[in-house]
């Protein structure tokens, strides 16, 4: 086992060095860097700003349905969280295409990527959220607030949310990780004038110099690590249920 | 009182899974059975009905070929990682080492790398003039593994390099809801290493490889962008979806495809839920 492991582990090392390999490319000189913001700098705006609006919205949508889901079960509500995780492990190709197909009048519009976006990102909003419903007794903090006279507003906003805290900043860094890095979806939908960066990294290893995409990919590595990071700091391995798509 | 309330709260959600989910797959399955291609956003029910989409897949050898491939990938995919993350997940169960949360951080990273980044960083390491042909060649003086990245191997590499987490975090913690007292009463009625391993802890998880084996093969099966990359000569799934969608303008195809697919990942996905589901040992 140990052996194992271990070997694992210099394998795992070997390929991640990739990334120093690709960084010192652009460590030589910047001005790649430069040239990358020029020319895809619009889409690496339009990638943060798609991931913000999608943490946002995720939040709206994933908080009051993961805590009715969680904490006020009812007939089929099981079947419906499924329904809700589903998104994950269907090809997001598929999704794309079926988008597309459904709603050809918008194609084009940028919110066409927006909601491809949010299929693949409320499923880990909900997760966080109603695993975190779960692990404690959250009925009894209710039926104290209650006993205290506090009505159902009040017992949300003063009693949930706080309790959901460190699960709704886990899971944005989660859902902002994965609309950051998505690419499966967004790249059918995406219109010629609004390209997400994954979409634009594509385009450059495609049809762009070594350095050039070297150096927009250590761009992308330089965004979602620190998150990475951050999400494995916070959340540590509770995040093992809260499996993903790629 | 409340269900109004209730309902509101739920509603976002509800919405957001039909209006982008149910009902456009519904809408692709129709496109799917119709005879000729249609363009998209043509009105449909203009032609019959026809599965001639589905048995054009199963009986052109190319897509029949490209569908046999995914499915074998992310089979071995599934298979091969799920073989290399038992060890390590054990240890970071059971052990306890220095850096121990350092290595759990390195071992995640790339969770959510997107694919085409993935495919690069393969091409970079064993892409014609890779990383490790190059070191290869200069220890002795013949590019090994030249340009296998855009053969099976590298997809292999590919793949199995972004199902790690996956498949190391979803083993780590059902390991750690295993009773290991199980373990050590096997151990003092004498039960030898590999007997333990066999019939107390294999037996034990085989939920949690089952459910391991459905996310990374459904994972596997649905990526697109390290296939995009570095797919030259071999034919996948989605790649094929992609070029019958934007290249031949073959709509109806192209959603028999994504429909074959979708069924798949259904299929797998609760056919070993299910099959875990029964096995699940109350205790574990």
């Amino acid at each position: 086992m140990v052996v194992l492991g271990s070997f694992v582990n210099t394998s795992y090392l070997g390929i991640s060095s990739e990334q120093w390999v690709s960084g010192s490319e652009g460590l030589i000189s910047f001005k790649w860097f430069g040239y990358v913001f020029d020319l895809y700098g619009s889409h690496m705006l339009f990638s943060l700003r798609l991931a913000l609006l999608s943490v946002i919205l995720c939040l709206a949508i994933g908080v009051p349905g993961g805590y009715v889901l969680a904490c006020r079960p009812f007939r089929g509500s099981r079947a419906l969280e499924e329904l809700f995780m589903l998104p994950l492990s269907i090809p997001g190709i598929a999704v794309a295409l079926a988008l597309i197909n459904a709603y050809s009048v918008i194609r084009g519009k940028w919110w066409l990527v927006l909601c491809g976006h949010l299929l693949y990102t409320v499923p880990f909003m909900l997760r966080v959220v109603t695993n975190t419903l779960r692990s404690f007794d959250i009925q009894r903090y209710e039926v104290a607030a209650r006993s205290l006279g506090a009505g159902f507003f009040k017992r949300f906003v003063l009693v949930i949310l706080p309790n959901l805290r460190h699960a709704m900043i886990v899971g944005s860094l989660l859902v902002f990780a994965v609309s950051w890095g998505e690419f499966n979806v967004s790249f059918l939908l995406n219109t010629p004038l609004h390209q997400t960066y994954p979409a634009a990294l594509f385009a450059t290893y495609t049809s762009n110099s070594f350095q050039v995409s070297s150096a927009a990919t250590t761009l992308f590595l330089m965004v979602i690590i620190p998150v990475l990071l951050l999400i494995q700091r916070l959340g540590g391995s509770e995040l093992a249920r809260v499996e993903q798509g790629a | 009182m409340k269900r109004p309330i209730l309902l509101i709260m739920i509603l976002p959600a509800l919405a957001l899974i039909f209006s982008l989910l149910v009902w456009p797959l519904a809408l692709l399955f129709v496109s799917s059975v119709q005879s000729t291609g249609n363009a998209i956003g043509a009105a449909p029910g203009r032609a019959g009905l026809s599965l001639s989409n589905y048995v054009e897949i199963l009986t052109d050898p190319w897509y029949f070929g490209a569908l046999v491939n995914s499915l074998w990938l992310s089979f071995s995919v599934a298979a091969l990682s799920i073989l290399l993350c038992l060890g390590p997940a054990w240890l970071l169960v059971r052990g306890d080492f220095p850096g121990k949360s350092w290595i759990r951080a390195l071992f995640t990273l790339p969770m959510s790398f997107s694919g085409v980044i993935v495919g690069f960083l393969v091409v970079i390491m064993l892409g014609r003039i890779g990383f490790i042909p190059q070191f290869m060649e200069s220890l002795t003086g013949r590019a090994f593994l030249s340009g296998s990245a855009y053969q099976f191997t590298g997809l292999l590499v590919a793949y199995i390099y972004f199902e790690v987490p996956r498949a190391l975090l979803t083993l780590e913690s059902s390991l750690k809801k295993f009773d290991f007292q199980l373990e050590t009463a096997a151990r003092s009625l004498g039960a030898g290493r590999w007997q333990r391993f066999f019939w107390v802890v294999l037996p034990n998880l085989w939920p949690a490889l089952l459910s391991t084996f459905s996310l990374t093969f459904c994972v596997s099966l649905g990526s697109f962008g390290v296939a995009l990359i570095i797919s030259k000569r071999f034919a996948l799934m989605p790649v094929e979806i992609f070029q019958q969608f934007t290249g031949f303008l073959n709509t109806g195809l192209a959603s028999a495809m994504c429909i074959v697919l979708v069924a798949i990942a259904f299929t797998v996905n609760y056919g070993l839920r299910m099959l875990s589901g029964r096995r699940e040992v109350p205790s574990a």
